[in-house]
């Protein structure tokens, strides 16, 4: 079984889009150990043909129909929640100078 | 009269009909009750001037005709839990991330309420994102449980979680009745804690458009009240096909209220002999006895039942969870809504990573982490794929014993509620409050808890009824027994403030 590690700490955060200090590498690192480990219990059980289950009524599930909802979500109304839209855009601060 | 803000919604439809009251005179109650016990922190945002306008809009509408052919939903002031999108109404999923996100929609459920004439009084607390036990994970503080040990009355405890803010303002008075959600006992065992009903319904019969998303497989919205048939009278208004929601289930509605009080006589009821472990709580276990036995005594037949793969089922929980929350909140990235970090960046992935990084608290980050890692390669096959088939296994479970019985009776928790801040020695601890709910929640049959009786330190115990798909109807029905039976407890928190003894 995998064992986790420091470096896979540092590479999922990366993964995952989120900064972590070296103060919350030390927090995580024992919280996410302890966590993996207890998921090597599942190692103690015969899957073997067993197919996956990814979804309750996954004989039920059905696609949505490709067509654009009719509702009356103005672009404005949309925008309302984003910091700095610009012409009708959202933005993202600038990166380069 | 009786407090007005401790009727159920039958008995407040009689008073309309009575005009004992109105709409205004009891949303008004409501608000002074919340004003009151604000100390409890169970609503984000409250809805005041919205509530009173819609209180007299269904005051003219009870009016002008009969109270017969209004919804059964009219005029009730109900709460939302803050993951349920408002259109015009801070929704905030109780994180720093959404502090400040007003939907430009209404979930599916919230306008099903609002078509039936519902009084929303406001937006209840959760654990941030849904990700916790205990609602100490929000942004906005804990929430406070109205009940108190009567051993030390001056600890406060938590009133469950992920929807602590529905548990705590129901039992306490604040809503008459509101909405949960239940990813892996969110709904069953805050309702277990606080006294009061929780229903998880089966996956899909409740639609998850507007529900902002933490494992898309689990989350299931439900209904939580303080007796059987509130729940009963939510459900009915909360269900329905939805075509926006590619997993809601098109099924004929089902009259829940027509088996309430029916007679179990001959129902099979499977005792799961994994559900009673070694180091249960004697109080919980004595409780669980006397369910047994009250079922016996309306008419039910008792078995003995096997899940064997019960004890696998909380790893394999917070496997797929965390996978699945890990790709639902990858959405909060700062640009289109939500938070957005300040600091001078380099680059868009250093901008994403420190809004990600000040936007999320530590439980949502910690398990955004581990839902990567095991969807990373090296990891997939050995922990995403395994628990996937590990799930089929404890769903396996589930239907070859609904061949057999008709409904489960477990104990809701492991332990009645614990202290504020009492239950994180290790990352693991806080995990375990789930084992009992968890696996109806991986297989996706619905379940209910219903308050069966009082500890010594007179802290409610639940109890959980689990059964097979789309059979709310007969869940309903049990627990509307269990419910009769032991009505001798009195489930409001404040009725035993001057003291447990003599109260019996």
């Amino acid at each position: 079984m995998l064992h986790f590690k420091k470096e896979d700490l540092l590479k999922i955060a990366h993964f995952s889009r989120i900064c972590i200090s070296p103060e919350e590498v030390e927090t995580y690192e024992g919280k996410l150990f302890s966590v993996v480990h207890w998921f090597e219990e599942l190692e103690k059980i015969n899957v073997e043909g067993v197919e996956p289950l990814t979804i309750p009524h996954e004989d039920r599930l059905r696609g949505l129909e490709d067509v654009p909802y009719e509702d009356d979500i103005e672009p404005q109304t949309i925008l309302s929640n984003a910091k700095n839209p610009l012409d009708g855009f959202f933005t993202v601060p600038k990166v380069i100078e | 009269m009786a407090d007005m803000t401790r009727l159920s919604v039958e008995e407040v439809r009689q008073s309309f009909k009575k005009k004992d009251f109105t709409t205004v005179e009891l949303t008004e109650a409501y608000f002074k009750a919340i004003r009151k016990h604000e100390d409890l922190n169970a609503y984000v945002t409250l809805n005041e001037e919205n509530a009173l306008e819609q209180a007299k809009k269904c005051d003219v509408e009870k009016s002008s005709c009969s109270a017969d052919v209004l919804p059964p939903m009219h005029g009730i002031p109900i709460g939302l839990k803050d993951l349920f999108c408002t259109k015009g109404l801070k929704t905030t999923a109780c994180s720093q991330m959404l502090e400040n996100f007003i939907p430009p929609y209404e979930s599916t459920i919230g306008e099903k309420f609002r078509a039936q004439g519902a009084v929303l009084l406001g937006k209840l607390s959760l654990d941030e994102f849904a990700m916790g036990s205990s609602n100490e994970t929000s942004y906005f503080g804990p929430v406070i449980s109205p009940w108190k040990s009567q051993l030390s009355p001056d600890i406060p405890l938590v009133p469950g979680g992920s929807s602590g803010g529905t548990s705590a303002a129901i039992s306490a008075g604040l809503a008459l009745c509101a909405t949960g959600t239940d990813t892996g006992g969110s709904i069953r065992q805050p309702a277990a804690f606080t006294g009061i009903v929780g229903l998880k319904p089966t996956y899909g019969l409740s639609s998850r458009y507007g529900v902002i998303g933490f494992a898309s497989s689990l989350d299931v919205p439900g209904p939580m009240a303080r007796t059987v048939g509130d729940v009963a009278s939510m459900l009915c208004a909360m269900v329905g096909h939805d075509p926006k929601d590619s997993t809601s289930i098109d099924r004929p509605l089902v009259p829940y209220h027509e088996t309430l009080g029916k007679s179990i006589q001959g129902l099979r009821v499977g005792l799961p002999k994994e559900y009673i472990l070694g180091t249960l709580n004697a109080e919980i276990l004595k409780v669980y006895q006397d369910t047994c036995d009250a079922l016996k005594e309306a008419g039910a037949e008792i078995f003995d039942v096997s899940l064997p793969n019960t004890l696998a089922a909380l790893p394999v929980y917070y496997v797929v969870a965390s996978a699945e929350a890990s790709s639902n909140l990858s959405r909060y990235d700062g640009v289109r809504f939500g938070y957005r970090t300040i600091k001078k960046v380099k680059s868009l992935d250093e901008f994403y990573a420190y809004t990600r990084q000040e936007g999320f608290g530590l439980e949502v980050k910690k398990r955004i982490l581990v839902g990567s890692y095991v969807l990373s390669s090296g990891a997939y096959e050995a922990y995403f794929q395994r628990a996937q088939k590990v799930r089929r296994l404890v769903q396996n479970d589930f239907i070859e014993v609904f061949k057999k019985v008709d409904v489960l009776l477990t104990p809701t928790t492991p332990s009645t509620a614990f202290e504020l801040g009492g239950s994180h020695k290790n990352a693991l601890d806080m995990y375990f409050n789930d084992i009992f709910t968890v696996p109806s929640s991986l297989a996706g049959v619905p379940a209910i808890s219903v308050p069966c009786g009082l500890s010594q330190e007179c802290l409610p115990i639940g109890m959980q009824l689990i059964a097979n798909f789309f059979k709310e109807d007969i869940l309903l029905q049990t627990a509307s027994i269990l419910e009769k039976v032991f009505k001798k407890y009195d489930f409001n928190p404040y009725a035993y403030a001057g003291g447990f003894n003599g109260k019996l």
